[in-house]
Protein backbone atom coordinates (compact mmCIF):
# COMPACT_ATOMS: atom_id res chain seq x y z
CA UNK A 1 0.00 0.00 0.00
CA UNK A 2 1.42 3.34 -1.06
CA UNK A 3 1.06 6.73 0.87
CA UNK A 4 -2.03 7.72 -1.55
CA UNK A 5 -3.41 4.74 -1.06
CA UNK A 6 -5.42 6.23 2.22
CA UNK A 7 -6.47 9.21 -0.06
CA UNK A 8 -8.16 7.45 -2.52
CA UNK A 9 -11.24 5.95 -0.83
CA UNK A 10 -14.94 6.29 -0.66
CA UNK A 11 -14.94 10.31 0.58
CA UNK A 12 -12.07 10.26 -2.65
CA UNK A 13 -14.71 8.94 -5.20
CA UNK A 14 -17.16 11.77 -3.92
CA UNK A 15 -14.62 14.51 -4.55
CA UNK A 16 -13.41 12.91 -7.97
CA UNK A 17 -17.68 13.77 -8.75
CA UNK A 18 -17.64 16.61 -7.59
CA UNK A 19 -14.35 17.91 -8.73
CA UNK A 20 -16.49 16.58 -12.47
CA UNK A 21 -19.46 18.96 -11.89
CA UNK A 22 -17.66 21.65 -11.38
CA UNK A 23 -15.34 21.15 -14.04
CA UNK A 24 -18.06 20.69 -16.48
CA UNK A 25 -19.70 23.70 -15.22
CA UNK A 26 -16.55 25.86 -15.99
CA UNK A 27 -15.32 24.02 -19.52
CA UNK A 28 -17.66 25.29 -22.44
CA UNK A 29 -15.28 26.68 -24.57
CA UNK A 30 -15.55 25.04 -27.42
CA UNK A 31 -12.14 23.53 -29.30
CA UNK A 32 -12.57 25.55 -32.48
CA UNK A 33 -12.88 28.71 -30.07
CA UNK A 34 -9.42 27.82 -27.71
CA UNK A 35 -7.34 27.09 -31.05
CA UNK A 36 -8.02 30.35 -32.48
CA UNK A 37 -7.05 32.06 -28.71
CA UNK A 38 -4.18 29.79 -28.62
CA UNK A 39 -3.06 31.35 -32.61
CA UNK A 40 -4.05 35.27 -31.40
CA UNK A 41 -1.99 34.51 -27.75
CA UNK A 42 1.18 33.34 -29.94
CA UNK A 43 1.04 36.09 -32.76
CA UNK A 44 0.78 38.99 -29.87
CA UNK A 45 3.58 37.49 -28.26
CA UNK A 46 5.67 36.48 -31.59
CA UNK A 47 4.12 38.45 -34.45
CA UNK A 48 5.98 36.21 -36.92
CA UNK A 49 5.73 32.85 -35.36
CA UNK A 50 2.51 30.93 -36.52
CA UNK A 51 0.86 28.15 -33.86
CA UNK A 52 0.34 24.83 -35.84
CA UNK A 53 -2.75 23.71 -33.49
CA UNK A 54 -4.93 24.25 -36.49
CA UNK A 55 -8.25 21.68 -36.61
CA UNK A 56 -10.46 21.31 -33.70
CA UNK A 57 -10.97 17.82 -31.79
CA UNK A 58 -14.03 16.39 -33.58
CA UNK A 59 -17.21 16.83 -32.21
CA UNK A 60 -19.60 13.83 -33.24
CA UNK A 61 -22.78 14.61 -32.52
CA UNK A 62 -25.21 12.29 -30.42
CA UNK A 63 -27.39 10.23 -32.79
CA UNK A 64 -26.43 6.86 -32.56
CA UNK A 65 -29.52 5.46 -34.29
CA UNK A 66 -28.29 2.38 -36.38
CA UNK A 67 -28.72 -0.56 -35.26
CA UNK A 68 -25.63 -2.33 -34.05
CA UNK A 69 -25.31 -5.78 -32.23
CA UNK A 70 -21.90 -5.60 -30.07
CA UNK A 71 -19.75 -8.44 -28.88
CA UNK A 72 -16.57 -8.43 -26.95
CA UNK A 73 -14.23 -9.93 -24.25
CA UNK A 74 -14.47 -13.57 -24.45
CA UNK A 75 -17.59 -13.16 -26.32
CA UNK A 76 -19.69 -10.85 -24.42
CA UNK A 77 -22.28 -9.37 -25.91
CA UNK A 78 -24.68 -5.92 -25.85
CA UNK A 79 -27.53 -5.69 -28.16
CA UNK A 80 -27.94 -1.78 -28.24
CA UNK A 81 -30.12 -1.00 -30.79
CA UNK A 82 -32.81 -0.35 -28.90
CA UNK A 83 -31.49 2.17 -26.35
CA UNK A 84 -28.37 3.82 -28.93
CA UNK A 85 -29.64 6.92 -29.59
CA UNK A 86 -29.57 7.78 -25.83
CA UNK A 87 -29.47 11.42 -25.93
CA UNK A 88 -32.40 12.34 -28.32
CA UNK A 89 -34.52 9.73 -26.28
CA UNK A 90 -36.26 9.66 -29.81
CA UNK A 91 -37.64 6.38 -31.02
CA UNK A 92 -34.60 5.01 -33.57
CA UNK A 93 -35.93 4.70 -37.15
CA UNK A 94 -36.56 1.73 -38.81
CA UNK A 95 -33.84 -0.36 -39.68
CA UNK A 96 -33.79 -2.99 -42.40
CA UNK A 97 -32.70 -6.41 -41.68
CA UNK A 98 -28.99 -7.44 -42.26
CA UNK A 99 -28.70 -9.90 -44.98
CA UNK A 100 -25.01 -10.50 -44.23
CA UNK A 101 -22.29 -9.69 -41.53
CA UNK A 102 -21.32 -11.23 -38.65
CA UNK A 103 -24.05 -11.46 -35.90
CA UNK A 104 -21.33 -13.04 -33.23
CA UNK A 105 -18.08 -15.14 -33.13
CA UNK A 106 -16.54 -17.68 -30.22
CA UNK A 107 -13.35 -19.12 -29.76
CA UNK A 108 -11.89 -21.47 -27.34
CA UNK A 109 -8.32 -20.57 -28.22
CA UNK A 110 -6.45 -18.12 -30.40
CA UNK A 111 -7.09 -20.49 -33.62
CA UNK A 112 -10.24 -22.10 -32.89
CA UNK A 113 -13.00 -20.55 -33.37
CA UNK A 114 -16.28 -20.15 -34.63
CA UNK A 115 -19.01 -17.40 -36.24
CA UNK A 116 -22.60 -17.21 -37.08
CA UNK A 117 -23.48 -14.95 -40.03
CA UNK A 118 -25.96 -14.19 -41.75
CA UNK A 119 -27.39 -15.00 -45.25
CA UNK A 120 -30.12 -14.04 -47.36
CA UNK A 121 -32.66 -16.97 -47.33
CA UNK A 122 -35.90 -16.33 -49.34
CA UNK A 123 -37.91 -13.53 -47.85
CA UNK A 124 -35.90 -13.52 -44.93
CA UNK A 125 -32.26 -14.09 -43.27
CA UNK A 126 -31.07 -17.23 -42.07
CA UNK A 127 -27.70 -17.72 -40.16
CA UNK A 128 -25.21 -20.35 -40.33
CA UNK A 129 -22.23 -20.91 -38.60
CA UNK A 130 -18.40 -20.93 -39.56
CA UNK A 131 -15.24 -22.91 -37.78
CA UNK A 132 -11.93 -21.96 -38.24
CA UNK A 133 -8.87 -23.70 -36.85
CA UNK A 134 -5.89 -21.40 -38.19
CA UNK A 135 -6.68 -18.34 -35.88
CA UNK A 136 -9.51 -17.12 -39.13
CA UNK A 137 -7.38 -17.05 -42.15
CA UNK A 138 -9.62 -20.10 -43.46
CA UNK A 139 -13.40 -21.06 -42.41
CA UNK A 140 -15.54 -23.54 -43.01
CA UNK A 141 -19.13 -24.60 -42.73
CA UNK A 142 -20.50 -26.38 -39.91
CA UNK A 143 -24.08 -28.22 -40.47
CA UNK A 144 -26.76 -26.96 -38.15
CA UNK A 145 -30.39 -27.47 -38.02
CA UNK A 146 -31.82 -24.69 -40.40
CA UNK A 147 -31.81 -21.55 -38.23
CA UNK A 148 -33.29 -17.64 -38.79
CA UNK A 149 -31.72 -14.57 -37.42
CA UNK A 150 -34.17 -13.51 -35.00
CA UNK A 151 -33.61 -9.84 -35.77
CA UNK A 152 -34.58 -10.25 -39.48
CA UNK A 153 -38.32 -11.59 -38.11
CA UNK A 154 -40.87 -8.80 -38.10
CA UNK A 155 -42.57 -10.73 -35.89
CA UNK A 156 -40.09 -12.73 -34.19
CA UNK A 157 -42.43 -14.00 -31.25
CA UNK A 158 -44.51 -15.70 -33.46
CA UNK A 159 -42.00 -16.73 -36.02
CA UNK A 160 -39.56 -17.96 -32.88
CA UNK A 161 -41.97 -20.10 -30.93
CA UNK A 162 -42.21 -22.78 -34.13
CA UNK A 163 -38.97 -22.22 -36.08
CA UNK A 164 -35.11 -22.06 -34.57
CA UNK A 165 -34.30 -18.63 -33.98
CA UNK A 166 -31.12 -17.50 -32.87
CA UNK A 167 -28.67 -14.79 -32.63
CA UNK A 168 -25.55 -15.69 -30.86
CA UNK A 169 -23.40 -18.88 -30.54
CA UNK A 170 -20.34 -20.09 -27.79
CA UNK A 171 -18.32 -22.99 -27.42
CA UNK A 172 -16.80 -23.61 -24.28
CA UNK A 173 -14.81 -26.15 -25.00
CA UNK A 174 -13.75 -27.49 -28.20
CA UNK A 175 -16.94 -30.28 -28.26
CA UNK A 176 -19.52 -28.29 -26.35
CA UNK A 177 -21.22 -25.15 -27.22
CA UNK A 178 -24.46 -23.79 -28.15
CA UNK A 179 -26.52 -21.33 -30.30
CA UNK A 180 -28.85 -19.37 -28.22
CA UNK A 181 -31.11 -16.36 -28.88
CA UNK A 182 -34.06 -16.89 -28.05
CA UNK A 183 -33.84 -20.70 -28.94
CA UNK A 184 -31.17 -22.42 -27.10
CA UNK A 185 -29.12 -25.27 -28.79
CA UNK A 186 -26.42 -27.50 -27.52
CA UNK A 187 -23.67 -29.71 -29.30
CA UNK A 188 -21.25 -32.03 -27.40
CA UNK A 189 -19.78 -33.13 -30.21
CA UNK A 190 -17.92 -30.51 -31.57
CA UNK A 191 -21.02 -29.22 -34.27
CA UNK A 192 -21.57 -32.57 -35.58
CA UNK A 193 -25.17 -32.93 -33.63
CA UNK A 194 -27.18 -30.61 -32.17
CA UNK A 195 -30.17 -30.92 -30.06
CA UNK A 196 -32.75 -28.17 -28.55
CA UNK A 197 -32.63 -27.43 -25.61
CA UNK A 198 -36.38 -26.94 -23.54
CA UNK A 199 -35.40 -23.46 -22.08
CA UNK A 200 -37.52 -20.53 -21.50
CA UNK A 201 -35.92 -17.52 -23.82
CA UNK A 202 -32.36 -17.32 -23.51
CA UNK A 203 -30.13 -14.09 -24.63
CA UNK A 204 -26.68 -14.81 -23.46
CA UNK A 205 -24.23 -17.62 -22.80
CA UNK A 206 -21.08 -17.77 -21.54
CA UNK A 207 -18.50 -20.37 -20.03
CA UNK A 208 -15.82 -20.56 -18.61
CA UNK A 209 -13.46 -23.27 -17.10
CA UNK A 210 -16.06 -26.26 -15.71
CA UNK A 211 -18.91 -24.22 -15.64
CA UNK A 212 -21.53 -21.82 -17.38
CA UNK A 213 -23.78 -19.16 -17.30
CA UNK A 214 -26.87 -17.87 -19.20
CA UNK A 215 -29.18 -15.32 -19.25
CA UNK A 216 -33.08 -16.08 -19.53
CA UNK A 217 -36.37 -14.41 -19.46
CA UNK A 218 -40.12 -15.43 -20.74
CA UNK A 219 -40.56 -13.38 -23.89
CA UNK A 220 -38.43 -12.66 -26.95
CA UNK A 221 -39.10 -8.75 -27.28
CA UNK A 222 -38.47 -6.90 -24.42
CA UNK A 223 -39.39 -3.35 -25.52
CA UNK A 224 -41.37 -2.82 -22.61
CA UNK A 225 -38.73 -4.05 -20.18
CA UNK A 226 -38.16 -7.90 -18.98
CA UNK A 227 -36.86 -9.46 -15.86
CA UNK A 228 -33.97 -12.01 -16.41
CA UNK A 229 -32.00 -14.77 -14.74
CA UNK A 230 -28.99 -15.58 -14.46
CA UNK A 231 -28.69 -19.70 -14.59
CA UNK A 232 -25.54 -21.53 -13.73
CA UNK A 233 -24.38 -24.35 -15.24
CA UNK A 234 -21.30 -27.06 -14.17
CA UNK A 235 -20.42 -28.38 -17.67
CA UNK A 236 -21.51 -31.79 -18.63
CA UNK A 237 -24.46 -31.62 -15.84
CA UNK A 238 -27.18 -30.42 -18.31
CA UNK A 239 -28.66 -28.89 -14.75
CA UNK A 240 -28.90 -25.20 -14.91
CA UNK A 241 -29.97 -23.65 -11.93
CA UNK A 242 -30.99 -19.65 -11.28
CA UNK A 243 -28.47 -18.00 -9.08
CA UNK A 244 -29.86 -14.76 -9.77
CA UNK A 245 -33.19 -13.37 -10.65
CA UNK A 246 -35.05 -9.84 -11.20
CA UNK A 247 -31.97 -8.72 -13.16
CA UNK A 248 -33.46 -5.18 -15.43
CA UNK A 249 -32.55 -3.62 -18.49
CA UNK A 250 -30.90 -5.51 -21.55
CA UNK A 251 -28.15 -7.52 -19.77
CA UNK A 252 -25.17 -9.21 -20.75
CA UNK A 253 -22.72 -11.35 -19.41
CA UNK A 254 -19.09 -10.79 -18.77
CA UNK A 255 -16.21 -13.84 -17.61
CA UNK A 256 -13.49 -14.66 -16.75
CA UNK A 257 -11.57 -17.17 -15.11
CA UNK A 258 -14.41 -17.06 -11.79
CA UNK A 259 -14.76 -13.69 -11.78
CA UNK A 260 -18.09 -13.12 -14.02
CA UNK A 261 -19.95 -9.77 -14.61
CA UNK A 262 -24.06 -8.50 -15.28
CA UNK A 263 -24.27 -5.39 -16.91
CA UNK A 264 -27.49 -4.76 -16.84
CA UNK A 265 -28.28 -1.56 -19.29
CA UNK A 266 -31.01 0.51 -18.81
CA UNK A 267 -33.31 1.78 -20.82
CA UNK A 268 -31.64 5.46 -21.66
CA UNK A 269 -34.91 7.48 -22.59
CA UNK A 270 -35.96 5.89 -19.30
CA UNK A 271 -34.66 6.82 -15.57
CA UNK A 272 -33.58 3.91 -14.39
CA UNK A 273 -29.98 2.92 -13.59
CA UNK A 274 -27.63 0.05 -14.58
CA UNK A 275 -28.12 -3.30 -12.93
CA UNK A 276 -24.25 -4.24 -12.55
CA UNK A 277 -23.23 -7.05 -10.02
CA UNK A 278 -20.67 -8.88 -9.89
CA UNK A 279 -19.84 -12.84 -8.38
CA UNK A 280 -16.43 -13.87 -8.03
CA UNK A 281 -16.91 -17.39 -7.12
CA UNK A 282 -17.58 -18.60 -10.28
CA UNK A 283 -21.46 -17.33 -10.79
CA UNK A 284 -22.78 -18.73 -7.39
CA UNK A 285 -22.95 -15.38 -5.46
CA UNK A 286 -23.73 -12.59 -6.72
CA UNK A 287 -23.60 -8.85 -5.25
CA UNK A 288 -24.67 -4.94 -6.68
CA UNK A 289 -22.24 -2.64 -8.18
CA UNK A 290 -22.96 0.65 -7.98
CA UNK A 291 -23.16 2.35 -11.13
CA UNK A 292 -19.91 4.12 -11.36
CA UNK A 293 -21.11 6.14 -14.17
CA UNK A 294 -23.38 7.70 -12.21
CA UNK A 295 -21.47 10.79 -11.02
CA UNK A 296 -22.67 13.73 -13.26
CA UNK A 297 -25.84 15.80 -13.66
CA UNK A 298 -26.47 14.40 -17.44
CA UNK A 299 -27.75 11.32 -15.85
CA UNK A 300 -24.59 9.17 -17.12
CA UNK A 301 -25.45 5.09 -17.11
CA UNK A 302 -23.18 2.50 -17.71
CA UNK A 303 -23.80 0.81 -21.32
CA UNK A 304 -20.98 -1.36 -21.64
CA UNK A 305 -18.55 -2.84 -19.03
CA UNK A 306 -15.45 -5.48 -19.81
CA UNK A 307 -13.23 -7.24 -17.72
CA UNK A 308 -9.29 -7.97 -17.60
CA UNK A 309 -6.88 -9.88 -15.65
CA UNK A 310 -6.07 -8.45 -12.36
CA UNK A 311 -9.85 -7.15 -11.14
CA UNK A 312 -9.38 -5.00 -14.14
CA UNK A 313 -12.92 -3.66 -14.88
CA UNK A 314 -13.92 -0.72 -17.18
CA UNK A 315 -17.56 0.48 -17.92
CA UNK A 316 -18.08 2.70 -20.64
CA UNK A 317 -20.52 5.54 -19.44
CA UNK A 318 -23.39 7.19 -22.00
CA UNK A 319 -25.11 10.37 -20.93
CA UNK A 320 -28.88 10.80 -20.92
CA UNK A 321 -29.01 14.41 -21.26
CA UNK A 322 -26.07 17.56 -22.15
CA UNK A 323 -23.20 17.42 -21.76
CA UNK A 324 -23.48 14.04 -23.75
CA UNK A 325 -19.56 13.82 -23.72
CA UNK A 326 -19.18 9.76 -22.77
CA UNK A 327 -16.24 8.78 -20.84
CA UNK A 328 -14.84 5.65 -19.21
CA UNK A 329 -13.74 4.83 -15.72
CA UNK A 330 -11.39 1.63 -14.38
CA UNK A 331 -11.72 -0.27 -11.22
CA UNK A 332 -8.31 -2.06 -10.57
CA UNK A 333 -10.40 -4.01 -7.28
CA UNK A 334 -12.62 -5.69 -9.43
CA UNK A 335 -15.75 -3.14 -9.65
CA UNK A 336 -15.49 -2.21 -5.84
CA UNK A 337 -13.80 1.13 -6.19
CA UNK A 338 -13.45 3.50 -9.51
CA UNK A 339 -10.65 5.99 -10.93
CA UNK A 340 -11.43 9.07 -12.41
CA UNK A 341 -13.62 9.50 -15.49
CA UNK A 342 -11.71 9.78 -18.94
CA UNK A 343 -13.57 11.52 -22.34
CA UNK A 344 -13.97 9.29 -25.19
CA UNK A 345 -13.85 11.57 -27.85
CA UNK A 346 -16.85 10.00 -29.98
CA UNK A 347 -20.45 7.92 -29.95
CA UNK A 348 -19.13 4.75 -27.92
CA UNK A 349 -20.97 1.96 -27.50
CA UNK A 350 -18.77 -0.82 -26.75
CA UNK A 351 -16.10 -1.33 -24.41
CA UNK A 352 -13.69 -4.31 -24.89
CA UNK A 353 -10.33 -4.04 -22.47
CA UNK A 354 -7.28 -6.21 -22.33
CA UNK A 355 -5.67 -4.53 -19.04
CA UNK A 356 -6.14 -1.31 -17.33
CA UNK A 357 -3.89 0.69 -19.98
CA UNK A 358 -4.97 -1.04 -23.27
CA UNK A 359 -8.86 -0.47 -23.90
CA UNK A 360 -10.51 -0.71 -27.13
CA UNK A 361 -14.01 1.29 -27.98
CA UNK A 362 -16.43 0.58 -30.64
CA UNK A 363 -18.09 3.33 -31.92
CA UNK A 364 -20.85 4.41 -34.87
CA UNK A 365 -20.90 7.78 -36.62
CA UNK A 366 -23.62 8.84 -39.18
CA UNK A 367 -21.90 6.68 -41.81
CA UNK A 368 -18.82 4.83 -40.16
CA UNK A 369 -17.99 2.33 -37.78
CA UNK A 370 -15.19 3.19 -35.46
CA UNK A 371 -13.13 1.73 -33.07
CA UNK A 372 -10.92 3.22 -30.69
CA UNK A 373 -7.42 2.53 -28.77
CA UNK A 374 -6.26 3.56 -26.00
CA UNK A 375 -3.06 2.54 -24.28
CA UNK A 376 -2.73 4.41 -21.23
CA UNK A 377 -5.98 3.58 -19.46
CA UNK A 378 -8.25 6.12 -21.53
CA UNK A 379 -6.55 9.15 -21.47
CA UNK A 380 -6.16 9.58 -24.62
CA UNK A 381 -7.67 8.15 -27.87
CA UNK A 382 -6.15 6.87 -31.45
CA UNK A 383 -8.21 5.38 -34.46
CA UNK A 384 -7.62 1.82 -34.59
CA UNK A 385 -10.10 0.72 -37.35
CA UNK A 386 -12.51 2.68 -39.52
CA UNK A 387 -14.53 1.39 -42.47
CA UNK A 388 -17.65 2.99 -44.03
CA UNK A 389 -20.64 0.90 -43.45
CA UNK A 390 -23.33 3.42 -44.57
CA UNK A 391 -25.96 1.09 -44.05
CA UNK A 392 -25.76 1.03 -40.37
CA UNK A 393 -23.77 -2.25 -39.57
CA UNK A 394 -22.51 -4.04 -36.81
CA UNK A 395 -19.11 -3.48 -34.59
CA UNK A 396 -18.16 -6.60 -33.06
CA UNK A 397 -15.11 -6.53 -30.90
CA UNK A 398 -13.10 -8.79 -28.36
CA UNK A 399 -10.06 -9.78 -27.01
CA UNK A 400 -8.69 -13.48 -26.90
CA UNK A 401 -5.55 -12.32 -24.81
CA UNK A 402 -3.87 -9.56 -23.96
CA UNK A 403 -2.21 -8.95 -27.58
CA UNK A 404 -4.99 -10.86 -29.59
CA UNK A 405 -7.93 -8.94 -30.36
CA UNK A 406 -10.41 -9.30 -33.13
CA UNK A 407 -12.82 -6.78 -34.84
CA UNK A 408 -15.82 -7.02 -37.25
CA UNK A 409 -16.76 -4.15 -38.65
CA UNK A 410 -20.17 -5.15 -40.27
CA UNK A 411 -18.84 -6.81 -43.57
CA UNK A 412 -17.74 -10.62 -43.68
CA UNK A 413 -14.51 -10.16 -42.36
CA UNK A 414 -12.50 -10.26 -39.23
CA UNK A 415 -9.68 -7.71 -38.63
CA UNK A 416 -7.04 -9.14 -36.08
CA UNK A 417 -4.62 -7.87 -34.05
CA UNK A 418 -1.81 -10.00 -32.37
CA UNK A 419 0.22 -7.34 -30.89
CA UNK A 420 -2.56 -5.10 -28.72
CA UNK A 421 -4.22 -3.18 -31.79
CA UNK A 422 -0.71 -1.56 -33.44
CA UNK A 423 -1.39 -4.02 -36.66
CA UNK A 424 -4.23 -5.83 -37.95
CA UNK A 425 -4.89 -8.19 -40.45
CA UNK A 426 -8.20 -8.52 -42.44
CA UNK A 427 -9.56 -12.43 -43.20
CA UNK A 428 -12.93 -13.18 -45.17
CA UNK A 429 -15.19 -15.70 -42.60
CA UNK A 430 -17.51 -16.83 -45.79
CA UNK A 431 -15.91 -20.04 -47.30
CA UNK B 1 7.29 11.61 -33.74
CA UNK B 2 5.97 12.76 -36.91
CA UNK B 3 8.48 14.43 -39.34
CA UNK B 4 5.76 17.14 -39.32
CA UNK B 5 6.16 19.38 -36.07
CA UNK B 6 3.35 21.19 -36.91
CA UNK B 7 1.11 18.21 -37.16
CA UNK B 8 2.24 16.64 -34.22
CA UNK B 9 2.01 19.78 -31.94
CA UNK B 10 -1.68 19.92 -33.25
CA UNK B 11 -2.02 16.21 -32.34
CA UNK B 12 -0.85 17.25 -29.05
CA UNK B 13 -2.89 19.96 -28.41
CA UNK B 14 -6.21 18.12 -29.53
CA UNK B 15 -4.96 15.48 -27.18
CA UNK B 16 -4.17 17.13 -24.15
CA UNK B 17 -6.08 20.57 -23.63
CA UNK B 18 -8.92 19.14 -23.14
CA UNK B 19 -8.14 16.71 -20.44
CA UNK B 20 -5.86 19.27 -18.64
CA UNK B 21 -8.82 21.35 -18.65
CA UNK B 22 -11.01 19.15 -17.48
CA UNK B 23 -8.85 18.68 -14.71
CA UNK B 24 -7.52 22.42 -13.90
CA UNK B 25 -11.08 23.75 -14.13
CA UNK B 26 -12.27 22.27 -11.46
CA UNK B 27 -9.46 23.75 -9.28
CA UNK B 28 -10.26 27.15 -11.21
CA UNK B 29 -12.95 28.44 -13.25
CA UNK B 30 -10.11 30.93 -15.03
CA UNK B 31 -7.54 28.12 -15.69
CA UNK B 32 -8.83 27.51 -19.24
CA UNK B 33 -6.88 31.32 -19.27
CA UNK B 34 -3.48 29.73 -17.84
CA UNK B 35 -3.94 26.42 -19.69
CA UNK B 36 -4.00 28.48 -23.35
CA UNK B 37 -0.74 30.68 -21.92
CA UNK B 38 0.76 27.44 -21.39
CA UNK B 39 0.34 25.82 -24.68
CA UNK B 40 1.28 28.97 -26.34
CA UNK B 41 4.13 28.78 -24.50
CA UNK B 42 4.68 25.34 -25.44
CA UNK B 43 4.42 25.85 -29.24
CA UNK B 44 6.69 28.74 -28.99
CA UNK B 45 9.39 26.21 -27.99
CA UNK B 46 7.98 23.40 -29.78
CA UNK B 47 11.45 21.39 -31.44
CA UNK B 48 12.70 21.64 -27.43
CA UNK B 49 9.55 20.44 -26.06
CA UNK B 50 8.65 17.87 -28.08
CA UNK B 51 11.65 16.16 -26.96
CA UNK B 52 11.01 15.89 -23.47
CA UNK B 53 9.63 12.66 -21.59
CA UNK B 54 6.18 14.53 -20.71
CA UNK B 55 5.07 17.39 -22.45
CA UNK B 56 1.76 17.29 -21.57
CA UNK B 57 3.33 17.51 -18.01
CA UNK B 58 5.42 20.07 -18.89
CA UNK B 59 2.44 22.46 -19.81
CA UNK B 60 0.46 21.11 -17.02
CA UNK B 61 3.44 22.06 -15.17
CA UNK B 62 3.27 25.64 -16.60
CA UNK B 63 -0.41 26.35 -16.04
CA UNK B 64 -0.32 24.65 -12.61
CA UNK B 65 2.30 27.47 -12.01
CA UNK B 66 0.45 30.18 -13.78
CA UNK B 67 -2.35 29.53 -11.74
CA UNK B 68 -0.72 29.60 -8.20
CA UNK B 69 1.17 32.50 -9.16
CA UNK B 70 0.28 34.38 -6.72
CA UNK B 71 1.12 38.05 -8.25
CA UNK B 72 -1.61 38.03 -10.88
CA UNK B 73 -3.90 36.08 -8.37
CA UNK B 74 -5.98 39.75 -7.84
CA UNK B 75 -6.41 40.19 -11.25
CA UNK B 76 -7.32 36.70 -11.93
CA UNK B 77 -9.80 37.05 -9.00
CA UNK B 78 -11.51 39.57 -10.60
CA UNK B 79 -12.09 38.14 -13.76
CA UNK B 80 -12.44 34.74 -12.51
CA UNK B 81 -15.82 36.25 -10.45
CA UNK B 82 -17.07 37.59 -13.97
CA UNK B 83 -16.59 34.39 -15.38
CA UNK B 84 -18.03 32.48 -12.37
CA UNK B 85 -21.63 34.64 -13.08
CA UNK B 86 -21.68 34.05 -16.63
CA UNK B 87 -20.46 29.94 -16.59
CA UNK B 88 -21.30 28.38 -13.34
CA UNK B 89 -25.27 28.34 -13.17
CA UNK B 90 -25.52 25.02 -11.14
CA UNK B 91 -29.17 23.12 -12.16
CA UNK B 92 -31.09 24.14 -9.39
CA UNK B 93 -32.98 20.87 -9.81
CA UNK B 94 -29.78 18.90 -9.70
CA UNK B 95 -28.36 20.10 -6.42
CA UNK B 96 -27.42 16.31 -4.57
CA UNK B 97 -24.76 16.16 -2.36
CA UNK B 98 -21.83 16.61 -5.64
CA UNK B 99 -22.90 19.69 -6.16
CA UNK B 100 -22.54 20.84 -2.50
CA UNK B 101 -19.30 19.39 -2.23
CA UNK B 102 -18.73 21.49 -5.46
CA UNK B 103 -19.53 24.16 -4.40
CA UNK B 104 -17.48 23.84 -0.85
CA UNK B 105 -14.54 23.16 -2.88
CA UNK B 106 -14.70 26.31 -4.60
CA UNK B 107 -14.65 27.92 -0.92
CA UNK B 108 -10.88 25.92 -0.49
CA UNK B 109 -7.55 27.66 -0.73
CA UNK B 110 -6.12 27.42 -4.27
CA UNK B 111 -3.04 25.10 -3.31
CA UNK B 112 -5.54 22.85 -1.96
CA UNK B 113 -8.00 22.73 -4.85
CA UNK B 114 -5.43 22.44 -7.22
CA UNK B 115 -3.98 19.65 -5.09
CA UNK B 116 -7.11 18.11 -5.43
CA UNK B 117 -8.19 18.46 -9.14
CA UNK B 118 -4.76 16.75 -9.83
CA UNK B 119 -4.78 13.57 -7.87
CA UNK B 120 -8.35 13.01 -8.23
CA UNK B 121 -9.75 13.94 -11.00
CA UNK B 122 -6.25 13.93 -12.99
CA UNK B 123 -5.33 10.80 -11.44
CA UNK B 124 -1.83 11.74 -9.98
CA UNK B 125 0.48 10.60 -7.62
CA UNK B 126 0.83 13.30 -4.76
CA UNK B 127 4.35 13.09 -5.95
CA UNK B 128 3.47 13.87 -9.56
CA UNK B 129 1.08 16.52 -8.38
CA UNK B 130 3.99 17.99 -6.75
CA UNK B 131 5.94 18.10 -9.42
CA UNK B 132 3.17 20.07 -11.04
CA UNK B 133 3.13 22.19 -8.51
CA UNK B 134 6.57 22.50 -7.86
CA UNK B 135 6.53 21.20 -4.04
CA UNK B 136 6.73 17.69 -2.24
CA UNK B 137 4.72 14.77 -2.11
CA UNK B 138 4.33 14.90 1.28
CA UNK B 139 3.25 18.80 1.06
CA UNK B 140 0.69 17.55 -1.38
CA UNK B 141 -0.54 14.97 1.22
CA UNK B 142 -0.32 17.48 3.44
CA UNK B 143 -2.82 20.37 1.43
CA UNK B 144 -4.91 16.46 0.78
CA UNK B 145 -5.97 15.93 3.94
CA UNK B 146 -6.01 19.50 4.95
CA UNK B 147 -8.93 19.84 2.36
CA UNK B 148 -10.25 16.84 3.13
CA UNK B 149 -10.77 17.95 7.07
CA UNK B 150 -11.98 20.96 5.74
CA UNK B 151 -14.33 19.87 3.56
CA UNK B 152 -15.86 17.37 5.89
CA UNK B 153 -16.25 19.62 8.92
CA UNK B 154 -18.08 22.41 6.55
CA UNK B 155 -20.59 19.41 4.79
CA UNK B 156 -20.76 18.15 8.56
CA UNK B 157 -22.13 21.89 9.16
CA UNK B 158 -24.67 22.27 6.43
CA UNK B 159 -26.19 19.01 7.39
CA UNK B 160 -26.68 19.97 10.81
Amino acid sequence: MTDDDDLRDGFGEELTAALLARSRAATTVQPVDTVVTVERRVHRAHGRRRVLAAAAAAVVGASATAAIVLHGHTTARVNVAAHASSTTASAPPPVEPRTSGIADWTWVSADHGWALVREPCGATVCMALRETTDGGRTWAPVRTPALLDTEAQSDAAVTCATQLCVSGVRFATPKVGWLFGPAFVETVDGGRTWKREPAPVVTDVEASGDFALRLTTSRVRCTSGCAFDVEREQLGTGAWRSVASSVSGHPSLLILRTDAYVVGVPDLAGTAGADLRRSHDGGKTWTAVADPCAVTSAGHVAISASEAPDGVFVVLCAARKKPTTPFVRISGDGGKTFGAPHDVPSIALVVRTASAQTILIGCNGSDTNVVLRSTDGGVTWRTALMSPFPTGGAVTLGWENPQTARVSLGANAIWTTRDAGGAWTKNAVAP
Amino acid sequence: MTADPARHFDAFFQSEYPRLLRVLSSADLSADDALQEAFAKAALSWARISTYEDPAGWVRHVAVRRLLDERRSSRRKHAAIERLEARWVPDTTDRDASMDLATAIGELPTQQRVALSLFYLGGLTSAETGEAMGISAGAVRFHLHEARARLRERLAVRDD
